[in-house]
């Protein structure tokens, strides 16, 4: 197991290097200038030349690159030319927002997902089984933009109803900061749930088949028993491993979430930086995002060992 | 037909049992996949609206004639927007831009991936290494991202996003298509190409790709809706197709969320009209993976 995570996490070098050197490279043939983009259209030549002299703009590409490595390697992501911040300094500010918003997407995706998905595989073929599996793919099929701004809209025209636009940290005041973050949470979780209430379907429709259930029932378990103890147990092992891959789903949906219910987030961050032309920062979140990501995988594949001692790695 | 003709026409036996029709077993299979064919239906009506849309539509989507902020009437059935243009007309319209950039980014997606793929699991090897590394590059970032990163780079215009979100969708077809191809390549029809020497390409596109055209068709299918999910997302946080061209998921964004708690409609019949084409998509997607390829499961 240690062998298997040393190589893979060799093997994330290679792909780092090859992300970094692709944003690098196609920010380089973008057109338009970045000082012109940092300084506006009214700033003189001069003004310009001396922010690409500062900035270190006019060095050539592979200088430039292993600068920007150098810097990493200190802890520095880049400096926001747009926004005037620095992209590390950015990152520990959001942060919490944006896990926050995870953790709540997760929990809501684990309570709504495993219980559903089990009744739906138990009950199978009947009403109830058809009525989840209807709403599972309308969740799956409701873009979550429309969804969250459905939810901001309705209790609005109905109750005169808006959740507060402050953001306050959990730890200050716990429910007024939940009454802000469980509609952004639930919607960022439809589509997740929906996917995880699925494989939960499928994985206990499977599991009912086996021998060893079979026995469990003959002995005379009953079979509330028998689905909680035997049942769920092995059900759940493809799960968590979905609800681990399902992360990055969620992190790609949290941008837009964040937009729609003014969450100070890194997705908030990582937009107004694309829609700025903001490449410093673009460059250190993708880094940012693109190591996340893997890190993410690899603890899905190792966790799959834990969960399945019968799984070995090669 | 005569008391008669019954007769001879009962007493005949038939000869030669053939198989049942294409088009009953087309039949049998809806029967079975009732939900499958409901989303066909959806995606039928879809695309007759996006062809017709000129017909269909009571009023020039771009036009601002009319009084804004206007519910829904006889003359205007949803409503109209902000700036007085009649959604339903904007509605009809937006089916367009979400089909085709739908269409052609996921052809562009499936041709890509199955080229990558079939390239990276028959030769494996450096090529296979290299390959799957770019492929790894590429899945290290949720689909959205990916695609909002490339539009910073290269633009939106609707040519762009197909490409663009086309390019973003080779990754997972690439990885699929890699796994199938690598079983599909130790069975004996294609040692038997190879031991009387038919050339590489004929081999890959002539007798790996037919068989495993129905795993392609399944995942296109299913991708198809993501890419128009993502494709109203893109146009959502103002990074798609850019306007004039009405899209769903512009009508949804921008100043137009100002008007929302005044005008409902405004944010109620694009969203409506989006849900309804990518479910469609699913349900397809997932008749399709049931009946063509069951190996896909849970997927």
């Amino acid at each position: 197991m240690r062998t298997y995570a040393i190589r893979r996490l060799l093997l994330m070098v290679p792909v780092i290097i090859i992300v970094t050197i692709a944003v690098a490279g196609l920010m380089r043939i973008v057109p338009g200038d970045p000082a012109t983009i940092a300084l506006g259209q009214n700033a003189t030549e001069e003004d310009r030349e001396r922010f690409r002299e500062a900035y270190h703009l006019n060095d050539p590409f592979h200088v430039q690159y292993l600068r920007w490595w150098g810097d990493v390697f200190k802890g520095d992501l880049g400096q926001s030319v747009v926004q005037r911040t620095n992209v590390t300094e950015e990152l520990k500010d959001r942060l919490p927002s944006t896990i926050e918003l995870l953790i709540l997407s997760g929990i809501f995706t684990a309570l709504i997902g495993i219980p559903f998905g089990v009744i739906s595989a138990v009950k199978q073929n009947t009403p109830l089984d058809y009525l989840i599996r209807s709403f599972s793919i309308f969740g799956l099929s409701i873009p979550n933009f429309w969804l969250g701004t459905l939810l901001l809209l309705l209790p609005a025209i109905w109750w005169d109803y808006l959740p507060p636009l402050s953001d306050v940290s959990f730890f200050d005041d716990p429910l007024g900061n939940l009454e802000k973050y469980w509609m952004p949470a639930a919607t960022l979780a439809t589509g997740s749930s929906a996917t995880v209430m699925r494989l939960m379907r499928s994985s206990v429709v499977e599991i009912l088949r086996d021998d060893y259930i079979r026995t469990a029932r003959a002995k005379g378990l009953a079979e509330r028993t028998v689905i909680l103890r035997h049942v769920l147990k092995n059900a759940l092992i493809p799960v968590v491993t979905v609800m681990g891959l399902q992360l990055a789903t969620l992190v790609g949906g949290s941008i837009i979430i964040e937009q729609i219910f003014n969450i100070p987030g890194v997705g908030l961050f990582l937009i107004n930086s694309i829609v700025a032309r903001d490449y410093p920062s673009i460059q250190g979140l993708v880094l940012f995002l693109a190591v996340t990501f893997m890190l993410i995988n690899l603890l899905v594949d190792l966790s799959y060992g834990f969960l399945d001692p019968r799984i070995r790695y090669s | 037909m005569s008391a008669n003709e019954q007769a001879v026409a009962v007493a005949t036996p038939v000869v030669t049992r053939r198989g049942p029709s294409r088009l009953q077993k087309l039949a049998r299979i809806a029967r079975k996949q009732p939900m499958g064919v409901f989303g066909a239906i959806i995606i039928v009506l879809l695309v007759l609206m996006a062809l017709f849309a000129p017909v269909i539509a009571p009023y020039d989507p771009t036009s601002i004639e009319f009084s804004s902020i206007e519910s829904p009437s006889a003359s205007h059935l949803f409503g109209t927007d902000d700036k007085g243009r009649d959604i339903f007309s904007r509605v009809v319209y937006g089916s367009r831009a979400s089909l085709q950039v739908g269409i052609i980014a996921t052809l562009i997606g499936v041709a890509g991936g199955a080229l990558v793929g079939l390239v990276s699991g028959y030769f494996g090897g450096v090529v296979d290494m290299i390959i799957q590394r770019v492929m790894d590059a590429m899945l290290a970032f949720p689909f959205i991202i990916l695609a909002l990163i490339m539009v910073a780079v290269f633009g939106n215009s609707m040519a762009k996003l197909m490409i663009v979100l086309g390019v973003a969708i080779i990754p997972s077809v690439g990885r699929l298509m890699r796994g199938v191809v690598l079983s599909e390549k130790e069975l004996l029809y294609v040692q038997a190409a190879q031991s009387v020497g038919v050339s590489t390409p004929r081999i890959l596109f002539r007798h790996i790709l037919p068989n495993v055209a129905s795993s392609l068709i399944v995942i296109g299918t299913s991708l198809l809706g993501t890419a128009i999910l993502v494709e109203a997302s893109l146009s959502f946080l103002g990074m798609g197709t850019p306007p004039p061209t009405p899209t769903w998921g512009a009508d949804l964004s921008g100043n137009a969320r100002v008007y929302f708690q005044h005008a409902p409609w405004m944010a109620i019949f694009p969203g409506l009209a989006l849900s309804l084409a990518v479910l469609g998509f699913n349900l397809l997607g997932d008749a399709l993976r049931d009946v063509l390829d069951p190996r896909l499961r849970n997927r």
